[in-house]
């Protein structure tokens, strides 16, 4: 474990100088580390910006996390690993890890975009389209310095790429080719996504419930407000203090959950 | 860029020597504090913005820092800002926007200035953070230099060799050279992994 985790500082570097430009190389680091290496590699590079930086918000640094080193690097990693499954070689190892580099940038950027707009700071049809088209022209760069970078190591050093790591067994190959295609199909028709809310609502308004469905899908505070404190700011405050220990607290068991499952197949 | 030195090397306060822990956590609840601040209370962040400019004064904090990082953020504070103006509240909403992020700012400045490099790991141990991973942050902050260096010596090098790029290589170039570096910052992970195994480091 600590090796690879090791190992993954050092891989940590070339990111870290990139991450400040927006380019953050999480397939890079996933093809070398596998998903949860990269995660947690990235995830530190994030940390060091916010804290020492100050190039990143520390109540975003959530966000990003999530955003960039979960999001972008697994799921741009299952788009690599999946592509990687029909295109043998060298040759499709780069054109894998091209795709893979792209899909990560846009699915952060698309992600990043729903949570601003569900803080509502910002329309989502508005943020959407914006990010989604920015970054999908970063992340052809993205592509090509990840498909760059690998090809050389492939030439120079091909025994540092992995391609069977401890963290991803076989079984779960499966769920992954179907996570994969799942993220495809969400990063391909994303750009499209920005009409289908207003075909939501007019179907709604026509059959009537549109009233009822915002209490559905609301969370417990509405507004972020606590109904029965008062003063009004303090109600405001504590919602936000609840709900982030809640998510903390949900973060938390999540992780000790993975972790006690992991351990009998751990490899050390 | 952020060096392995002492950053108040010089300037002689001592205020977070022995509590770094404690600096962090309030300069964490400090951001939040502002970021709670609901958006009708706006002018609360003028008095915590005295506040900061008391304490900066007093522990000798070059605003000039504070300047240069105002520049980087400015781009995407005013992408950000401009896609608040089409929310009808907007001038409150870009009041708010704009100094929380510049209060955040300078919070976590602040904090960077007080604390040394090891003291801030010894924080975050303090703190309990997983260790694996204050561990991974330690080695990041200790190599991030090292490398960085490395990186300068391969563009000195290639140049000492008269080198000259054509256009259409300049891409190809950069690749490699990335590459390289990741190569080389890769077998020293191993060498050195390999040196604390052998003096005794427990894994895991």
């Amino acid at each position: 474990m600590s090796a690879f985790v090791f190992a993954g500082q050092m891989v940590n570097f070339p990111i870290a100088a990139g991450t400040s430009g927006h380019l953050f190389g999480g397939v890079l680091a996933a093809v070398f580390l596998g998903p949860a290496g990269a995660a947690l590699a990235l995830a530190t590079v994030l940390v060091i910006q916010c804290f020492l930086f100050q190039d990143g918000g520390v109540t975003a640094l959530g966000a990003n996390i999530l955003n960039m080193s979960l999001l972008g690097t697994t799921g741009g990693y299952f788009i690599y690993r999946f592509l990687r499954s029909w295109l043998a070689g060298p040759r499709g190892l780069i054109l894998a890890s091209a795709a893979g580099g792209w899909f990560s940038v846009v699915l952060a950027a698309a992600a990043c975009s729903v949570e601003l707009a569900l803080s509502g700071t910002v329309r989502l049809d508005m943020i959407l389209p914006v990010m989604v088209v920015t970054h999908a022209v970063i992340g052809v760069a993205e592509a090509f310095i990840t498909a760059g970078v690998l090809a050389f190591v492939l030439k120079v050093r091909p025994d540092l790429l992995c391609e069977r790591h401890p963290y991803l067994p076989a079984q779960s190959a499966g769920v992954g080719f179907a996570f994969g295609l799942a993220i495809m199909a969400a990063g391909l028709l994303l750009p499209f996504a920005s009409s289908w809310p207003d075909g939501l609502e007019w179907v709604a308004g026509k059959l009537g419930f549109l009233p009822q469905q915002t209490a559905f899908w609301l969370a417990p505070f509405a507004e972020y407000r606590i109904p029965e404190v008062r003063p009004a700011w303090l109600a405001v405050s504590l919602a936000w203090i609840l709900g982030t220990i809640l998510v903390f607290g949900i973060t938390w068991g999540l992780a000790r959950w993975l972790r006690r499952s992991d351990s009998d197949s751990h490899v050390d | 860029m952020w060096t392995n030195q002492r950053p108040r090397a010089g300037t002689g306060h001592k205020v977070c020597d022995s509590r770094p822990a404690g600096c962090i956590l309030s300069a964490v609840g400090g951001v939040f504090a502002v970021n709670l601040l609901p958006n009708y209370l706006w002018p609360w962040q003028i008095a915590v913005a005295l506040l900061l400019v008391t304490l900066s004064l007093k522990w000798h904090y070059p605003f000039r820092k504070l300047g240069q990082r105002l520049l980087v953020l400015g781009p995407f504070l005013g992408l950000l800002a401009v896609g608040v103006l089409w929310q009808p509240d907007w001038p409150l909403r870009v009041v708010n926007l704009c100094g929380k992020a510049i209060l955040s700012l300078w919070i976590m400045s602040l904090l960077i200035h007080l604390v040394a490099v090891d003291e801030f790991v010894a924080g975050l141990r303090r703190l309990r953070v997983p260790r694996i991973w204050v561990e991974l942050l330690a080695f990041l902050l200790r190599y991030f230099t090292v490398l960085s260096e490395e990186w300068q010596r391969m563009q000195l090098a290639r140049q000492a060799r008269t080198f000259r790029r054509r256009k259409r290589m300049e891409f190809r170039i950069l690749t490699n050279a990335l590459g390289s570096l990741f190569i080389r910052a890769y077998e020293r992970a191993e060498r050195l992994h390999g040196a604390m195994l052998a003096r005794g480091y427990k894994t895991g």
